[in-house]
Formats: structure tokens, sequence, C-alpha cells
């Protein structure tokens, strides 16, 4: 305080000194312009160097800064993304001294500022791998929630939409999957604060869940940043293994209040449509095969139709066994006409056009005490799927307050509310049903209006009409810090993050689909805070030693409490609440977990003339996961590099105008896993209204951190003053004792337990590359990126882990030594018997035969494992083109190389008819006649086919996919002037436009599986929902 | 300088203040679930285990449904209704080529196991327990997890235990440890175990226990065990222990007048013992789902079963209540109404088949009048003429099929029998002897991947 008012006390004395002394003062003037383009750069910073002294340039690129005492002077011109210039002046009292600056564009960005953990960056000196998101790029696609715009943007990060469902999850994987049963998903950490992430919306019958990230604006998104290897990601020890996904949020900046207003509306469309049979497609290939089998006669099979579908009783009462022959021909004949004529296309009856909606404003600005960012925005998505929609507003309030000069402190506040409408999809019905085993031959409605057969469970239209879905969640995403520099070079930070979310979940599920209503109400409460204590060190001796150090503690704390209430039997249609269903049937529960990480941190650097950088950190973390003698782990990184082009013997190599060297190794920890699993423990249940206890869990007090050993070098270079730029990395990761499910017989009374075994190794290459083709009034700039992984397990002490074992649904993925995380237990399909219209497969002896049902060992002693669910390279490419304030952004992403089972494949394109399911069109080249060459085998009415697991469903998944196209105009700067604007820009958005895909299902695109279960069963399709593509038009403007 | 060193020491203390505690920040313990240390450590602990086997025998893969549906899928006794989809370990078992990671398999294999772990796991405890209220529960706890290890090991044994080779499953009586591997013990064995636990805790039973195992029930369930292995004597004489009269007299057979009241909520007193079923607690429900219209049924009843009681009733003018009150006619397909009350209890053992157990071990000793008697109470009840003449095995094989149907016991019976499964469509000729391979379980891959002492049956 006494710091401030001698501050504010000298600076009021300067002035009334000045004032009296009279005309010392000259004033400095002039234009900063863009040398490429030659415009005017509105919002640049002209400061004399030495003083307090400066300004910003105004609309017009020209700046005007009184007051400059007489005398020579240096002053620096700068613009973020542009080299600083800097001019000598020589001011002389009560003149106007005109100076123009020219600034050249800074194409290797190398000053700029990256966010790394507890700190920030100069980008020249980073000797970790660290991906920074160009947020431009990805700021008008519209999507729910922001990771899923990630896709192609750095490499060796993989983004898949789990599918495409507005609010639906999104899978991210940082260098692969490191970890069989714990989570690979990234750790995400918001302006500090390790934030709330995952899938929380557990209602049973909805399988696809709520995204917890879909609460985050990205409106109010500055900057992201992917932390890659252990060395970046050291620092989050405990957290980081699978990746660290920095996010900061947009903050004020001195000067004028500015606004900045968006806005767009679109709608969206699936982005393909799978070929299934039609009615009269499905009667002759359902006749065929009941032909093939010997079944019987056609009316035999018209009568065997489920679902009632064939109405015994529509033209006579009574027990169709006592009909006559007459009676039972006409009923025969009338039945027919109508089975014959109908056709219902049930997937169209669950599709529709979506449509987004997206606005947000905001203000920023501030003056040298205090700076703020205070926005808001609504989005409103209406997705492909009938039902599901998505509503979220949310606001935010970023403010930071120079108490004096050496303390500063702030607070950052997100709050938004949503409101999410999920269906059932897959295999828990409405669209997946839909596909599958609602039959083209069944109407939707009878003859009086009523649903046809809506008890069955094939009525994917009464079971849309009789459901009600809702999961509102609010979330509060807040921290507050107080930065102090006690000392020069010194600065001691706190922080204290708080992050809620409140959900509350409501079901209700009617009495035209099932006998009884029932009805959940389900809340949810997370909350996650954290406190750390930063002490940091900066300072360079004799301008040749940098050092910079760091230290600190940190305690993060997550609670879980939640309470669901069920019911059933309402005694009016009109309540919906289940407290109003019949008392004997209110089923209540609750349950509350609770875990923390605590931390001590610290790391250094030393640069050597800014040549030679090395750095080292060191974390140390407890964890409540862990029994009492294992709770504590130590996790240390060390880095090196060499900025090349700073050697006095590069000089000559003015191609070269960057070139840096990097290496880095360490170690970091992952305990996702659920909590207490060190414990034995027991369920409390009960029986005929006595309580009771069973066994749920045996322990195991040795269980500790899954640790990762990786290794990483790269390069980053730039070329003709950084025309083009890039870098590469090559990596190498060894995770082990990692933390899975160890399989014991069920003897014991146990399916398995929580252990640390086993080995995985991931390595990979990335590539990434950015070239300004073209810099002056046409502009083009091309970004690539292109990453490799290959995973492999070394060691499972010879366990075989299905994706049922890990808590997984179906689709024959394992978990096995020798082969990547993931791959399938498949048989080798061969093909079609020409001769028989039989399915011939791969024998183990190498012959080929049918597959013998009499065998009930015949999978497990011919499958192979096979397959790769990785891609062999994934990427983006994306080319940015400005001419004449149009724009134009081309955006490719492509995976190449993976396969993807469809594990519905044996049910929906098996050909076995009598399971009632209907089929995909492909089976329409089915086998006929001996000497038909096809890969679909002869249609039967009961096959063992839905038992067969082979390679016939696995399919190439590799796409290459337009992501997302932009075209853009903004008004030139003489209209935007009349309108007192800043910038205003118009566009038009595509994602998804375009797709080449071998894969013959909905969508390459597809993981069907969440949480744990997802790194073994993955790249599956169960009648999975395809992703939507949106189109859009926007405005923003600046004012 | 003075003023960082006083902050410097500030911070230093802070840190060290968060050092002295920090275990506790990170020590949780849960606050839902029992650790398993103090879990069986007092009688309450025993006791409330012991209501979690019996809520564990209510699962949809023990008695709350696939150990009945299993068998009736493998032996041509339903067939599929087109009401609802069958799931493909259904079709499997329809088709009998169930595979080795078959879900219901796998899934009774793993709830029995469980089941007969803690029970093992409580027996162990019990001398353990030291306190108060241990004096008065001592004998019945170890009397009811004899009876569940019994009981369950006795059905598990039907389905796995292999004819042909003489294996079963592993047989364990005391829990193993997570290192346990057991092997295949043999259906002698299994057996031997199964009485030596049945009759144990007959003698160690009280009368009535609330709904659960009782000395009536063990010495039932033991009638079963001595008549499934062929040791008729002995079945006779557990059977007449608990049946309530010599039929020869006039004094009430026990059995309800009405079949239909069996299978409710509250089981009369011809269910000796029973899987309880309430609102709460929907212990029926796989079984609705399998044959309830209303729950739209997965199966409806092979016609085999309606010609039984249409062709076998005795004479053209009585009729069977069996038939009348237990299956309905809807749209002209026909379900039966057995499985109708959502809330009902599953009857595990009921006196009507211990008449025709006993009467079925008295004409295999030649005792016909006994025999004649035993049966004619059944049928009588079910408003059929009394056989007047000597009673078939014939008779009895289809009396069984009649009265305990879709109740666990047809196919097993066909298998005692060393019957010949038929399969009922005149389109298909396809028999399947009663030993066959395609009818026994197999072990669940998974357990034989983990336990390499197991064989594929």
């Amino acid at each position: 305080m006494k710091q401030a008012i001698r501050f504010i006390w000298l600076f009021l004395f300067s002035t009334v000194v000045m004032a009296a002394v009279g005309q010392t003062t000259g004033t400095l003037t002039g234009t900063v312009t863009d040398e490429q383009t030659g415009e005017t750069l509105p919002g640049a910073n002209v400061v004399i160097q030495g003083t307090t002294i400066g300004t910003a340039t105004d609309i017009n690129g020209t700046y005007t800064i009184p007051g400059v005492p007489a005398g020579e002077h240096v002053v620096m011109a700068s613009f973020i993304g542009f080299q600083d210039v800097t001019k000598k002046v020589t001011i002389v009292a009560g003149e106007t001294l005109t100076v123009g600056f020219v600034l050249s564009e800074d194409m290797m960005m190398l000053d700029e500022m990256v966010v790394i953990g507890y700190g920030t960056k100069r980008k020249r000196d980073i000797t970790s791998s660290i991906s920074k998101v160009p947020v431009e790029e990805i700021r008008n696609i519209p999507t729910t929630s922001f990771e899923s715009t990630l896709q192609g943007k750095a490499a060796g990060v993989q983004v898949t939409q789990d599918n495409g469902l507005a609010g639906g999850s999104v899978t991210i994987r940082v260098r692969g999957t490191g970890s069989v049963m714990s989570s690979s998903e990234p750790l995400y950490v918001l302006d500090g604060v390790p934030i709330i992430t995952g899938r929380y919306t557990t209602t049973s019958g909805y399988p696809d869940r709520s995204n917890a990230l879909s609460l985050i604006n990205p409106e109010d998104i500055e900057s992201i940043e992917i932390l890659k290897d252990a060395a970046a990601q050291a620092i989050y020890g405990a957290r980081g293994a699978n990746g660290v996904v920095l996010i900061t949020t947009k903050k004020g900046k001195e000067g004028e209040t500015k606004y900045d207003f968006n806005f767009s509306s679109g709608f969206s469309q699936v982005t393909n449509k799978l070929d299934i049979l039609n009615g009269s497609e499905y009667l002759m290939l359902a006749k065929e095969a009941w032909n093939n089998s010997g079944e019987g006669t056609e009316r035999g099979f018209y009568e065997q139709l489920p679902y009632g579908i064939y109405n015994t009783n529509l033209l006579y009462e009574g027990n169709y066994s006592d009909f006559t022959e007459e009676q039972i021909e006409e009923t025969y004949q009338a039945n027919k006409k109508i089975i014959d004529n109908t056709h219902t296309d049930w997937v169209d009856h669950m599709l529709r056009t979506g449509y987004q909606h997206n606005a947000s404003l905001s203000a920023s600005g501030g003056n040298q005490r205090l700076t703020y960012y205070v926005g808001g925005s609504y989005s409103n998505t209406s997705g492909v799927i009938i039902g599901n929609d998505f509503e979220r507003i949310s606001g935010r309030t970023n403010l930071e307050i120079k108490a004096t000069k050496k303390l500063k402190f702030g607070m950052n506040l997100g709050v938004t509310g949503s409101q999410f409408v999920n269906v059932p999809t897959g295999w828990a019905g409405g669209l997946g049903t839909a596909q599958s085993r609602s039959l083209p031959v069944m109407p939707v409605y009878n003859a009086d209006g009523s649903y046809f057969a809506p008890r069955s469970g094939v009525n994917v239209v009464a079971d849309y009409e009789d459901r009600k879905y809702k999961a509102y969640s609010t979330s509060m995403l807040t921290n507050i810090y107080a930065d102090y520099q006690f000392h020069p070079g010194f600065n001691y930070r706190l922080d204290f993050g708080l992050n809620n979310l409140y959900q509350r979940e409501r079901k209700y599920e009617g009495t035209i689909t099932r006998e009884e209503a029932n009805a959940t109400d389900r809340r949810l409460t997370v909350n996650n805070w954290n406190v750390s204590n930063t002490l940091g060190y900066n300072k360079t001796f004799n301008d040749i030693h940098r050092v910079t150090a760091m230290t600190g503690m940190s305690y993060e704390r997550n609670g879980q409490y939640g309470v669901e209430f069920n019911g059933r039997d309402f005694p009016n249609p009109s309540l919906e609440n289940p407290t109003n269903s019949n008392q004997d049937k209110q089923f209540p529960s609750a349950w509350q977990e609770d875990y923390a990480f605590l931390s001590f941190f610290g790391r250094a650097e030393y640069a050597f003339r800014e040549r030679y950088i090395v750095s080292a950190s060191v974390r140390h973390d407890g964890s409540s996961r862990f029994g009492p003698d294992q709770k504590w782990g130590t996790f240390p990184s060390a880095t090196v590099g060499w900025i090349l082009t700073e050697e006095p013997f590069m000089d000559n190599i003015s191609v070269l105008s960057f070139f840096k060297l990097r290496g880095s190794w360490g170690i970091t920890g992952n305990s996702e896993i659920g909590n207490y699993r060190y414990v034995g423990l027991y369920y409390t249940t009960q029986y005929n209204g006595e309580s009771g206890i069973g066994l749920q869990q045996i322990p195991n007090p040795e269980l500790h951190w899954e640790v990762s050993n990786q290794y990483d070098i790269g390069i980053d270079f730039g070329l003709w003053e950084g025309r083009v730029a890039g870098g590469m990395d090559y990596y190498l990761t060894q995770s082990e004792d990692l933390l899975l499910l160890k399989q014991i017989p069920l003897t014991t009374g146990a399916r398995s337990y929580t252990a640390n075994l086993g080995e995985i190794k991931n390595q990979g290459f990335e590539l990434f590359l950015n070239s300004k083709n073209l810099v002056r009034k046409f502009k083009w700039n091309t970004d690539i990126n292109l990453a490799t992984n290959r995973n492999e397990i070394i060691n499972l002490e010879g366990q075989i882990i299905s994706g049922l074992d890990v808590g997984g649904n179906y689709g024959n993925n394992f978990a096995q030594e020798g082969h990547p995380i993931g791959a399938w237990r498949l048989v080798e399909w061969y093909g079609v018997d020409p001769g028989t219209g039989v399915d011939l497969f791969v024998l183990n002896d190498g012959s080929i035969a049918p597959w013998d049902d009499t065998d009930p060992e015949f999978f497990d002693k011919h499958s192979k494992v096979t397959g790769n669910p990785y891609p062999d390279f994934f990427g983006g490419v994306n080319n940015y083109l400005e001419y004449a304030g149009f724009d134009l952004g081309i955006y490719f992403t492509f995976v190449v190389g993976n396969e993807v089972y469809r594990d519905d494949g044996k049910f929906f394109e098996g050909g076995n008819l009598g399971s009632n399911w209907n089929q995909m069109a492909t089976i329409l080249d089915r086998w006929q006649n001996p000497g038909d060459v096809t890969d679909q085998s002869k249609l039967l009415w009961n096959s063992n086919v839905s038992t067969i697991n082979s390679t016939k469903y696995l399919d190439d998944g590799s796409y290459l996919r337009l992501k997302s196209l932009t075209f853009g105009y903004t008004l030139p700067p003489e209209k935007t002037r009349k309108l007192k604007m800043e910038r205003v820009r118009i566009y038009f958005t595509a994602s998804n436009l375009w797709t080449i895909t071998n894969y013959k299902g909905w969508d390459p695109e597809v993981n069907r599986d969440y949480n744990y279960a997802s790194n073994v069963t993955q790249s599956v399709t169960y009648l999975s929902p395809p992703q939507a593509k949106t189109f859009n038009v926007g405005l923003s403007l600046n004012f | 300088m003075k003023f960082k060193t006083t902050y410097i020491a500030a911070l230093v203390l802070l840190t060290s203040l968060l050092f002295t505690s920090c275990e506790k920040w990170i020590d949780f313990e849960p606050t839902t679930s029992i650790n398993s240390d103090n879990a069986l450590t007092s009688t309450q602990g025993l006791q409330t285990a012991l209501i979690g086997c019996y809520d564990r025998m209510q699962s949809g893969d023990l008695f709350g449904g696939y150990l009945y549906v299993s068998g009736d899928m493998l032996g041509f006794n339903v067939k599929k209704s087109g009401e609802y989809a069958l799931v493909y370990e259904e079709i499997q078992m329809m088709n009998r080529n169930m595979s080795p990671d078959n879900r219901i398999v796998n899934s009774m294999w793993e709830q029995a196991f469980w089941t007969i772990n803690q029970a093992n796991t409580i027996l162990q405890a019990i001398p353990e327990v030291k306190d108060a209220d241990i004096e008065a529960n001592r004998d019945r706890i170890r009397g009811e997890c004899l009876f569940i290890r019994g009981l369950v090991y006795f059905e598990i044994m039907r389905y796995w235990g292999n004819p042909n080779t003489g294996e079963a499953v592993p047989l364990l009586t005391e829990p193993t440890g997570i290192e346990g591997k057991p092997s295949r013990a043999t259906i002698e064995q299994v057996y031997s175990q199964v009485i030596a636990d049945l009759t144990e805790a007959a003698g160690l039973l009280p009368e009535n226990n609330n709904r659960r195992a009782t000395s009536k029930a063990a010495k039932a369930i033991l009638a079963r065990v001595y008549f499934y292995h062929k040791d008729y004597e002995n079945a006779r004489l557990m059977a007449s222990e608990i049946l309530p009269i010599d039929p020869s007299t006039t004094q009430t057979d026990g059995l309800q007048d009405d079949v239909t009241n069996i299978y409710h909520s509250d089981p009369t007193d011809e269910t000796i013992f029973a899987i309880m079923g309430n609102t709460a607690d929907r212990t029926a429900g796989t079984l609705n789902g399998c044959f309830r219209k209303a729950s739209s049924a997965k199966f409806s009843p092979e016609n085999t079963l309606i010609k039984a009681f249409i062709f076998t009733t005795g004479h053209p003018d009585s009729v069977d209540q069996r038939y009348e009150k237990l299956f309905t006619s809807i749209e002209g397909k026909i379900f039966t109404t057995k499985f109708d009350d959502l809330d009902m209890s599953v009857p595990v053992i009921r006196l009507a088949e211990l008449y025709l157990i006993r009467g079925e071990s008295r004409l295999n000793e030649g005792d016909v009048n006994g025999a004649r008697e035993d049966i004619n109470v059944v049928r009588t009840r079910a408003g059929i003429k009394p056989i007047e003449g000597t009673p078939t095995y014939n008779d009895f094989y289809y009396e069984r099929f009649k009265e305990l149907f879709y109740e666990g016991d047809y196919f097993h019976n066909v298998k005692r029998l060393e019957r010949t499964f038929v399969n009922p469509d005149p389109n298909v000729s396809e028999e399947i002897p009663w030993n066959s391979r395609s009818l026994l379980f197999p072990i669940p891959q998974r357990e034989i991947d983990v336990n390499p002492k197991l064989t594929q049956n």
C-alpha cells in the first residue's frame, strides 16, 4: 500500500511539476502499417522506452502521444504477431513530430507466450513437446463442445466424436492409449485449475452420456495448449500421463472497452444414410430364407410374423385353431394384402433436420489498475436424431486488479446452465432399433389410430412419444489468485479454484409402451476444489545466464454426492414425479465418493546465451486412491534444448532462420481408476425385507501408481524468415505397473481385483508444418499435421482381457500380449462357397471349412488376434486463403489404416432372417444358385450366424473427411469505420461436409463404448448413431 | 532483506504445516460400503451375509429365471413367441449350440460360485465370532449356509455334470482365496457333499425361519437329490418325513385346491421353500419376461406341452385345472399364466413334487398301490381322473411334466429317465439323446483361461 501511495504521489507530483514548468514537452504522432499488405494496423502499441508514456493506435492505425519530454528517445511499436520495431526520435518542446512505423509479420512467432504447467514460456525456449492449438481456426465451427474441434489440429492428438448426438461425448487420445483399464483421457486444466470432465448422466436406458466439457463456452477460450511429452506433463505428475489440455480464457487488455458480438445459425443432417431393406425387399428375402430352410408354406411364413403383424382375428373372432379351412384362407389372404402393402421407413421416423443457433456478446478492456473480460452466450442445438436437444447459457467474468506494481490479484468466474435431452441409441433403442428390429412390414399405427404393438419394444415411434428425459446441469468454474512480486526476480502466487457441477436428470416412461409408468429423478453434485502455492524465481545474469525456477504445492479434492429416486405405477398419467408413484414401488438410493491429491513440485531451467537450455522438474504426489503404504509417487523429468541458429557458425546459412534441437525424458503417473479400489468391500442389499451384505471387492493393499516412462526427441525449425516453419517429434512411452483388473477364477467368489501388472508401449512420429505460401494482398497459408502411433502390449502376465472383463459391452476386442490394445479375436472369414452358398472360414491349420456348430470350442480353436483399432497415421490439412476481405478455410482430416468392427453385422447383415431383424441392403447380393460368386451367403431362416464373430464384419475404417469449410467476408476498413465498427465479418461454415471411405456402416468415425472400457472396446459399432453434418451462417462484429 | 526473510519463513512454516497432517488429507474411507475387515466379525455380520446369499439366489441367472428356463430352451419345451426378440445367448440355447462365452452360462456359473463362496466364507467365520448373540444363532446360521451350498451345488451339477465323463464342477467347502485354482470334482463327489450338507442342515435348521430355509426345506430338497441320484429308497423315506398324511386316509393332502394360489408373493403351505418376491424385489422378473404375455413374453409353450394336457387327461370330460387356469389364449396364441404375478415368489420345491417323488420311488420299489395313491393326490387336485390300475413310468413322466412345467424340472427329468429329446417341429426330424454333449453347459471360457486345471465339457 505504501508503494501504491508513493507511486500515485509521484505521478501527481510529476504532472503538476510538468504543468508548472510549462512547454518542456512535445507531441509524437504517426501511423503504424503492415509491411506485407500496406494496410494500417489499429490497436498497435507505441511506447517510449524507459518511460510509462505510450498509447495504442486508433481505428485508422494512427497514434498521438502528447507530453513527451523534449530530448532523445527510443520509441518502440509492437503488435501481436509482428516483429517489434524501434526508432530513435528527438522531441523538440512544443512541436509535433510525425514518425511512422512499418511492421513486418513475425512468421515464426518465437516470442509468443505459450502456457505451460504453472506458468508461461516463450515459444523459442520450449524444450518439451507442446502443441498450441490455433484457436482462431476453430472458432466458427459449430459444436456443442470445444474439444471436438481439436480434431486434426494438433499432431498426435486423436479426437473422435463418439456419435452425432448434440451434447454427446468425445474421446481424446494424446499419443495413443497407455492404459488398459484406467482412464486414458487427458487432464483438462482451465486457467490453472483442473476441471471436472467426464460423462455424468447415468440414467439407465441412455448409454450415450452427457459431456461435462460441453459446459464450457467455446467463445470464452483464448488459447488451448496440449502438453504431449512427459517433460511437459510431469509438472502435473500424478495426473499428466494421458496428456494435459491447458485452456486459457480471454482476459481484458488495457484500453477502451471492446465489444465482440457473434451470431450464427444453421441446420444439420446425418452424414450418411444406411441402405437397409424396404418392405417388399424384406418380404422377398425372408420368404426365400423360409423356403431355403424348408420351414413350410408361404401361409406359414406370414402366420409366424412377430409382434402380431399377422392378425388372426382380422376377419373372424375366436381361437385361430378353431377356424375352418375357409376362414383361415380368407384371413390369410386379407393379412397378406395388408402386409404386402406396408412399407414403413422406421429410420426416417427417427431422423430429422437439426438446427443450431449461437449468440455471444462480450466486453473487455481496462486501465492500468483493472482489466476485465465479461461475456455471455446462448446456444441451442437440436440434433439430427429426433428428440435430442442441447441448450446452454453461460456467462463469464475475468478480472485482474493490479493493486500495486508488485501485487496483483484476480478472479476468473464462469457460470453455465445447460439442458440436455438425450435419446436412447444403439442397442438401447430409438434409432438403433429403427434400423434393425423395427421391421419395414410393421405399420406405425393400427387402423384405429392407436400405436401398433406399442409394448413390443420395436415400435420406436411409440417409444419416442412415451418417453421424456432431460438432464439439467449447472456448473460454476472459478479461480481466485494473488500474485506478489516480493523481491526482484521472485514472485509468490496463490491460486484457489472451485469447480462445481450440479446435475439433475429426470426421466419418465409412460404406459403406452409399458404396464407401469416409471420415473427417475437423479441428482448429482460434484465439488472439485484446488489450492496451490507457488514460488517463482526468474533472473538473467550478465545477459548470458538466465535462470528460472519454481516450486510449490497443490491440493485437489473432489467429492461426488448423489441421490436417485425411482418410482413406478402412477395414479394418473399427468403425474411424472417419482414421489407421486405407488409408495410400495419407490426406490431411493444415495451415494458418496471422495478423492484427493496432495502434491509438491519444483522446476528449474537454465539457459546459456539463449542457446543452450536445460531444465528439470520433479513432482511428489499423494493420492487417496491407494492404500496407506502406497499413496506416494515421485515423478521427475529433464529436458535439453539447443538453438543452433544462435550459434555464430550458423550465421552463413541464411535460409535457416531458426533451428532448435530438443530432447526430453520424464516419468508420469496415472491413478485414474475408481476410488477405494485397494480396500476389501461388502455392499448392502436386502432380501424379503431383511438387510443383507455381499462381497463386492477383494482388497489389494499393494495397489500403487501406474507409471509411464516417456522419451521424446524433436526439432523445431523455420526457413526463409519463417515462411515455412514446423517441427518433428519421435517419442517412446512405456507404461508399466498398469492398473488393471487381474482376472481370477469365479470360484473365488469374485471375477477380478484391481492390481498393478503389465506393460504397454506406444511409440510414434509426429510432423507439423506451416507454410505461408502467399503473404501479400493474396494470402495463402497451409498447415499440415501428421502423426503415427504404434501401440503394443508388451506384458500382461499372460492375461487376455476382453472388453467385457473391464465392464464394457460386446465387440470382441481384447487386450493381449504382442498386440495393440483392443485388437480383435475373430475367425478369419474366407468367403462364400459358390457351390453351397455357406460362409467359409480359415481354420487354424490353414484349411478352409464352414463353421462347425457341433464343436463348442470352434471359435476358441480357430480364432486369432487380428486387426488394429489404431490408424497407421492420422492428421489434418488446413488451407486458409484471404483476398480483398474474403477468406476461405478448407480443412480436411484423415485417418488411415485402422479397422472398425461392426458388431451388429452378424445380426444385421448375416442373412439370418428368422431372427426378426431387418437387414442391410447388401444382402440383396446373396447367394442363390450353385455357381454364384458373392460375399453374401445363402439366406437361412434359423442359422447360427448370430454366434459367429469373424472378419466378415471387420471393415477398413480409413477415411478422408472435409471436416470444415469456412467462407467469410470482412468489410473493408473504410466501410467499417462508417458503421463505427472495428471489424465486421459475415461467414458461412459447413462441417463434416464430405467423406471418402470404404466403411460399410453409417460413419467410420465411431467409438461405441465409453469410460474405462473404451481402452479395450473401441472402434466398434453396434447400431451406433451417425455424425451430423452442419451448415451455418454467421456474423461477427467487433466494436 | 528483512521482509523477504519474513515472507519466506512464513511460507516455509505454511508448507511444513501441510506436511504434518498431509496423510489425513488424502485418506478417505468408503461411506456407502462396508470394509471387509469387519464385515463378518459379529453375529449381525454373519446374519446379513447369509441374507446376501438368498439375495444372490434371486438373480435372474439362478432361481429368478434362467436356472429354470435354460432347460426348457435346450429341451424343446418353449418356442419363440414373436412378441419380443430373443437375445443371442438364448438363440444359442434354442439351437443347442452354446458357445463357451454364452452369457447365460457364464452368469449362472458366476452367481452360483459367488453364493457358494459367501456361504463358505460364513461357515469359516462362524467359529471366530464370540459375541453375545452367537449362541442362539450359531446352529441356524450354519444350517442355512449348508442348505444354500447343497441346493446350489445340486442345481449347477445338473447342468454342468457330464454323464459321459463323470465330471461335474469344482467342489469347494471352504473359501479358496484369490490364488485358488480348483479342478472339477466328479458327479458322485458332488452328490455325496450335497447329501452331507443337506442332511446336516436338516438337523440344524428350525421348523420356522421367516420364509428362509427350514428343516423341512432341507429334507424336501434332500428327497429330490436322492430321487435324482436314483436312490429311490432314501427318496421315499425322506419324502415321507414331510408329506403331511398318508393319502390312503381321508386327511387333507396339503395341496391347494386352486393351483393358481401357488404362484403369488405369499407362498401357500404347499410350497415348502421358495425364493421370495415382492413389489420391491421382483424376483421373478426374468420369468415374467420369458412367459408373461403382458410383459411381451419371449416364449410360448411348445405344442408337446399343450398336447400333454389335451391327450393325457384320462378321459374326455375331465378338465385339468392346470391347463384351464395356467394357460390363456390371446389373439389366437397360447401363453402360460403361471408367471403372471410380477411380485410372485418363485417356488423351489412344493408338496406336489414330493408326492410325485415318493410315488415314482414306490413304483421303483414295487409298491404299486402306494405309487397310485401318490400320483392320484396330484391328479385329483388337478381335477383329472385318478388312475385305477397300475400307474406306469409314463404316467409319472407326464404328471411331472404337467405339474412342474417351467419350474425347472422337465429337462433334468428327461435326462434322469435317459429319454430322448425330440424336436416337435414336424418339418424337422431331430432326436437328441439325453447325454448329448450339445445339452451340457460349457465351462465358461474365461474360467478355463484363468484356471488351467479346468477342462472343457
